[in-house]
């Protein structure tokens, strides 16, 4: 009965998700409709690392922007298609997570030390990219327009729309599979309490490994998706601290370490931005200052998630019946 | 409880705009498919520029001398082959993100606009150039440098400033000018640039173009615009010991360079920018008289022979309070421009503007260039750069012949 | 290189390297006691330098005579935000802490562009000479009275958390805030005091660089990121360790940008920094506020 339920529930957000597009023309709407649903796909990659496995990581950029320049790199050079070069984006953002990952985790860098960690590693990645004439230094890489889908150039803002929508659902059901696997319940004991974990035994280094490469791996796809999607690439838009930031809000807003989480929190967070520029747009700098004061009210009163606090709710409720039954 | 009136408030936001989008949708979508009208009250056109974060200041600047064309347009009548239709300005902000930029342009296209001036920053006015020829939307960039904007064939895509290699053209053409007439040859080069598209693009033209105009370029410096100290660039410079330290580079970075230069025991021969942000910027004019004598800038700039930019010049300052700088200056041409196209065309119908604006022949205006054309690309043909000359606190146009008011001072001291 | 760039760049190297142990004693104060990544540390400091140019434009006020109005405002300004905000997220997660901090540095920086407008603002002391040049080098005059008044704050900060009750309080708290609760320490009010020092000492640091650098709104960004890495460089709540990792900073950014190519400069302190966190965790000094 409960399965059921949960099935029905999720049927019907997948279903509203995949007809949507029917309803509208508006490229507007296509447009921020694709912009949740690849902020959704590389905060739910961050979400693996970080959500469940609690090593909070402040430098996504560095695997964002690896999977962006790979795939039009390789694209504009050798003339492969971004279908592969995405994943040879992927592949190189693996090597690089599994390189980062062996330093801090065998160099047992937790908490914040992480998080600066990786701040720094994206920074470096970016200074060497843009001092690389390979990556076209600071000039950034500007793709060719056209309408070949075997070469990831798609005429119709929908096409776009699917594609990042059926890429969400794969990385949204790995999500799942880890978070019900062996490896799922490993990281969710690292978060909890590593030398527990540990002690329980738990391979946590090899856990963690394994975390970081998924996790640079699928945020790298989305950063390929971006790059083809966008069109213009440069070091600062792949790279950059910001990008780093806006991959970690969806999965705070709406509740790291659940599945919907940075879902609900991308379906909040990209209408947000755009509320504050509809309405204050007209004041440069309001937008942005009611941004923030959203953003710290949120994280105030909603220190979970959106997900995490309906859960919460749902469970004093049972508790509830339970106890009056 | 609190966190439910919490929800209860974003779901309420996330709605509205939903309910909001759909008003202009439906109001919106006729736009594209119509084939214009001839009278309206008001038409509507868009300023897309960085109006928050890093580039605030120039983005300002540029969509204050947009409101300043409109408004004078307005004064004057409105748009009269519309019956007067009075024009509303549609201000928005990039903040100079490339996704934010397609998002505003998206927008600009429902609310009906007609067109769009922008973009600044290159890196947004690629896609946001892109997004407009999507939805046939004309889209005249007043500054972006990239040389790529106008190089893919747009048809909606017109641009006022000269890219990235005519800039670094017009500077060693001008140089090669003053070192013909001047008492000492000075060739050897050093160039500093800030390490964005802007910067890079203009540096790296100069160098590829440097030997067939007999310049030698000892080294390129690149730094973050960002940067909170340039003494590695500064100590480079006086060890390399240039004739000329070329440098392009935003307000700040440019300040910290030419202190820096100037607290150094080295003094090149000469200082020249090239679209330098900081050697046509007001604020560096007086508040660096100390140091800034004779500093000279290669720059798309204003025309200070004409007595229709003194006009206009006079109007920005006693509505905004500052000097209109080179980036104004184009905004307002880049507004001038694309009204102008919308009076000729006499509809409403976005492709008939997009074809008047191809025929734009501008002569009267404001800018130190030739008459305002545009190729088949969307370049404005005749745009170009001239050699400007910081001479006690005040900027005067030195060169070439056609423009200049007082002589160049070349070597500076 | 010539013995000449060599020295040059050296001193460059310390001063600036001071300008970064300034901005960081803050911050290491900050995360030293309440373990908090501060973001919004640039946009105090810039709000620092807004006070200072604001009384030199109107009154003609010098910085360094206004510095102790720029310490004073950005102490209440710290103080209202543990109050107003971080006090209510104590016992959240680390990385909470962090984005309420980087939203709060949104708000102060878009206020500062609402009120202040983007215009770069510029003080122009007469009366102090540019440089001082002995033996052929020169050295930046303000960056030189930075450097002092850094060396300054550090002993007075010092001698504070040494030898006054507060101070004393403030190292319990650092060191186990339970255990201190436990002795009488007021948790909640030593919060609120060390944010405010931290923010004050934001404050002084935008006085001490406003007659160098121009005032805009996000002035805070050209120093923030570095400012991280020197507070993990000196340990965390390690002012003297803050100090002295700034002018390691400095040093090897300005003598390594003498060597390498293009903007590779950048590189240098992120490298060191990752040696650090993987060779030695607690900093060079080690860490807690001492």
């Amino acid at each position: 009965m409960k399965l059921n339920k949960s099935l029905l529930f999720y049927g019907i957000g997948l279903l509203i998700l995949f007809i949507f597009p029917l309803f509208t023309e508006s490229q507007y709407y296509l447009h921020i409709g694709i912009l949740i649903l690849y902020s959704a796909l590389v905060s739910q990659a961050w979400n693996i690392l970080s959500g469940y496995a609690g090593q909070f990581s402040f430098g996504h950029a560095m695997f964002f922007g690896t999977g962006a320049y790979i795939s039009s790199i390789f694209f504009m050079k050798y003339n492969l298609t971004p279908w592969l070069g995405m994943f040879a984006g992927a592949l190189v953002a693996i090597v690089i997570a599994l390189f980062i990952g062996f330093l801090s985790f065998r160099y047992k860098l937790r908490g914040a030390y992480f998080s600066l960690g990786t701040l720094a590693f994206a920074e470096i990645l970016r200074i060497v990219v843009q001092n690389s004439s390979y990556f076209n230094k600071t000039l950034g890489v500007n793709l060719p327009i056209g309408d070949n889908p075997l070469m990831f150039q798609f005429a119709s803002r929908t096409s776009y729309y699917y594609v990042i929508l059926i890429m969400l659902v794969i990385v949204t059901l790995i999500t799942l599979w880890i978070s019900r696997s062996r490896l799922g319940f490993s990281l969710i004991a690292i978060r909890e309490n590593e030398d527990a974990a540990q002690s329980l035994g738990v391979n946590t280094f090899r856990a963690k490994m394994t975390a970081i490469a998924i996790s640079g791996g699928l945020t790298a796809i989305g950063g390929a998706f971006y790059a083809q999607y966008i069109l213009y690439i440069a070091p600062p838009t792949t790279f950059g601290n910001d990008v780093s930031v806006s991959i970690i809000l969806p999965a705070i807003l709406g509740g790291m370490g659940t599945i919907l989480g940075p879902i609900i929190g991308a379906l909040i967070i990209i209408p947000l931005g755009e509320i504050t520029a509809h309405f204050f747009g007209g004041f440069a700098g309001v937008h942005l200052m009611v941004y923030g004061l959203i953003l710290v009210l949120v994280i105030l009163f909603l220190p979970e998630g959106i997900v995490g606090w309906v859960q919460e709710k749902l469970r004093l409720r049972k508790m509830k019946k339970e106890g009056e039954s | 409880m609190k966190k439910w009136s919490l929800m209860f408030l974003l779901f309420v936001l996330t709605a509205l705009l939903v309910a909001c989008g759909g008003e202009e949708s439906s109001s919106g979508s006729g736009v594209e498919g119509d084939s214009g009208s001839t009278s309206a009250d008001v038409i509507k056109i868009g300023s897309l520029h960085p109006l928050s974060g890093g580039l605030a200041l120039e983005g300002q600047e540029m969509r204050d001398a947009v409101k300043l064309a409109v408004e004078q347009r307005n004064a004057d009548g409105g748009i009269k082959s519309l019956g007067g239709a009075k024009v509303e300005l549609i201000e928005t902000d990039h903040e100079g993100s490339p996704e934010k930029g397609v998002s505003e342009v998206q927008k600009l296209d429902r609310e009906g606009a007609l067109g769009v001036i922008g973009a600044y920053s290159s890196g947004v006015a690629l896609p946001a150039t892109q997004e407009a020829e999507r939805a046939k939307l004309p889209f005249v960039i007043d500054i972006g440098s990239a040389n790529d904007i106008t190089e893919r064939g747009f048809k909606y895509t017109f641009r006022l400033q000269p890219a990235a290699t005519t800039f670094s053209k017009d500077f060693l053409e001008i140089l090669e000018e003053l070192n013909a007439n001047a008492s000492e040859k000075l060739t050897k080069v050093m160039l500093v640039h800030e390490d964005s598209v802007f910067g890079t693009s203009i540096a790296e033209a100069i160098k590829s173009l440097s030997k067939e105009h007999g310049i030698e370029v000892v080294g390129v410096l690149p730094h973050a615009a960002s940067a909170a100290d340039l003494s590695t660039t500064i100590n480079k410079i006086s060890s390399a010991k240039p004739d000329i330290v070329v440098a392009t580079t935003y307000l700040r970075d440019g300040v910290m360079l030419v202190e820096g230069i100037e607290n150094s025991n080295f003094t090149p021969k000469a200082i020249i920018g090239v679209a330098n942000g900081a050697f046509s910027n007001a604020s560096f004019l007086t508040d660096y008289q100390k140091i800034n004598q004779n500093i000279m800038d290669v720059n798309y700039t204003i025309n200070q022979k004409s007595e229709l930019a003194k006009e206009v010049s006079e109007a920005y300052k006693e509505k905004f309070g500052r000097e209109i700088g080179p980036n104004g200056a184009y905004s307002y041409m880049a507004t001038v421009v694309l009204l102008d196209a919308i009076e000729r065309a006499g509809t409403t119908d976005r492709t008939k503007i997009e074809e008047e604006l191809r025929k734009t022949k501008l002569e009267e205006h404001i800018l130190a260039a030739g008459v305002i054309e545009f190729d088949e690309k969307g370049q404005n043909i005749n745009a170009r750069a001239v050699l400007n000359q910081i001479r006690d606190g005040e900027s005067f146009i030195v060169g070439p012949e056609e423009y200049k008011i007082e002589e160049p001072v070349y070597p500076r001291n | 290189m010539t013995a000449e760039l060599f020295f040059q760049s050296l001193i460059d190297g310390i001063l600036m390297g001071g300008i970064y142990g300034l901005v960081a004693i803050g911050l290491t104060l900050i995360f030293g006691v309440m373990k908090i990544i501060n973001f919004a540390q640039g946009a105090l400091l810039m709000l620092g330098m807004y006070v200072s140019y604001w009384c030199f434009a109107l009154f003609g006020i010098s910085p360094y005579i206004s510095l102790p109005l720029s310490a004073v405002i950005l102490f209440f300004i710290g103080m209202l935000i543990q109050r107003g905000v971080l006090q209510r997220m104590s016992g959240a997660p680390d990385h909470n802490q962090l984005l309420v901090t980087l939203g709060i540095t949104l708000f102060i920086e878009n206020l500062a562009l609402v009120v202040f407008k983007p215009d770069f603002r510029s003080i122009n002391l007469e009366g102090i000479p540019n440089t001082i040049s002995i033996l052929n080098l020169n050295i930046h005059t303000t960056k030189l009275i930075a450097f002092v008044f850094t060396i300054v704050l550090a002993i007075a900060l010092f001698y504070f958390l040494k030898k006054t009750y507060i101070g004393k309080a403030i190292r319990a708290t650092s060191i186990n805030s339970g255990g201190a609760a436990l002795v009488g320490v007021n948790i909640k009010k030593i919060n609120y005091i060390a944010f405010g020092i931290g923010a004050a000492l934001a404050g002084i640091a935008g006085a001490l660089i406003s007659p160098f650098f121009y005032t805009s709104p996000t002035v805070g960004s050209s120093f923030i990121l570095t400012a991280f890495v020197v507070v993990v460089l000196g340990g965390l709540g390690n002012f003297l360790g803050a100090l002295v990792g700034g002018v390691l900073i400095g040093v090897t950014e300005s003598l390594g940008g003498a060597i390498l190519p293009g903007s590779l400069k950048e590189l240098v302190p992120y490298v060191i920094f990752i040696l650090v966190l993987m060779l030695k965790p607690n900093g060079l000094f080690g860490g807690k506020v001492r």
